[in-house]
């Protein structure tokens, strides 16, 4: 083992005994084991791998115990991003229909909020997408609605609505992105790392992290004490 | 008192029920079972934990087989686990008595 190799080793350790500190007390026997089988790991890297994954589990455990997700308080929160992404879906149908209806201010207020701030530069795409596109956003919209409201209401299909929603979001976004006036909406004489790499990053992981914890809500069922 | 959790038959669960109906009287270690299954400590764990939650795995700790190393703690199918283990290794349609195996250890 070089000195390296005592680092990882030694940084393996310390992570196992954080997993082991973080796992609730009735899963003492659990934390135990899993750090004791560290000793048993020949590399260094494998070692550390398996502290890792260690402490993944420790965490997991940790908020299944406090059992947060089946709270009332954590519905009502997790409601707000899922109103989001409802708004998200009626922005460009709602645009283009005060663009259509020469609704100018809710236009430009709308406009604001998309890349580069201003509707003007979607007119072509406006007029390019198709209105059965436009119907996929609004369903999509309306769904997410519904699993908000689900989810208010503590029902089970909440998560089943929800991947529905954003089936649709994500077919809808295939077919968007084969409109040519869409990549010349979005393309843009400077490049811009918020604009361009981290908030569709963004948009597109968020949706995918809800429905991992919509699953986790409704996939598990509470503790028996 | 333990976490009680519906049985949820997650492929990666189906992989460890299986490998560990290869040698079903043998006590097996975790690192072990994860280089045989290829899970990671982090998806490990919680099957583990979750199958002897529902009394489908017990465990126990083995004293170390050479000097200096720490004690061990191995897992083996209990009958229950066994029994819901085979169910998963016939095809579907025979897997009718599935839902009852695992009510039974409940």
């Amino acid at each position: 083992m070089n000195s390296r190799g005592s680092i990882i080793r030694r940084l393996a350790l310390a992570l196992a005994r954080h997993a082991a500190r973080v796992l609730p007390n009735a899963r003492d026997a659990w934390a135990k084991a899993m750090g004791q089988e560290i000793h048993f790991i020949e590399s260094d890297r494998d070692a550390l791998s398996w502290a890792v994954g260690c402490v993944l589990a420790s965490y997991l455990e940790r908020i299944f115990a406090m059992n947060l997700l089946h709270t009332r308080a954590a519905r009502i929160v997790l409601v707000f991003p899922v109103l989001f992404l409802a708004a998200r879906e009626f922005l460009a149908p709602v645009l283009t229909l005060a663009y259509r209806l020469q609704g100018t201010v809710l236009a430009q207020m709308l406009g604001s909020v998309t890349p580069g701030d201003d509707y003007h530069r979607f007119i072509p795409l406006m007029n390019a997408i198709p209105f059965w596109l436009q119907g996929m956003w609004v369903i999509s919209g309306v769904l997410f609605l519904a699993s908000a409201w689900l989810l208010l209401r503590n029902n089970k299909a909440v998560f089943e609505i929800f991947i529905l929603a954003l089936a649709l979001e994500l077919t809808a976004m295939i077919f968007e992105h084969a409109v040519p006036a869409y990549r010349e909406a979005f393309s843009f004489p400077s490049p811009n790392l918020r604009r361009d790499v981290l908030i569709p990053a963004a948009n597109f992981t968020f949706p995918l992290v809800m429905a991992g914890v919509l699953w986790l809500m409704t996939r598990r069922t509470q503790p028996s004490s | 008192m333990v976490m009680a959790r519906q049985p949820n038959v997650s492929r990666q669960t189906q992989a460890l029920l299986i490998a560990m109906l290869e040698e079903p009287s043998h006590w097996r270690h975790g690192y072990d079972l994860s280089r045989q299954t290829a899970l990671k400590s982090g998806t490990l764990y919680p099957i583990l934990m979750r199958l002897s939650d529902q009394g489908l795995l017990e465990s126990k700790w083995l004293e170390p087989e050479r000097p200096g190393k720490p004690a061990r703690h191995a897992y083996r199918l209990t009958p229950n686990g066994l029994a819901f283990a085979r169910t998963l290794s016939v095809p579907a349609p025979q897997r009718a008595g599935r839902r009852k195996i695992i009510g039974a250890s409940a």
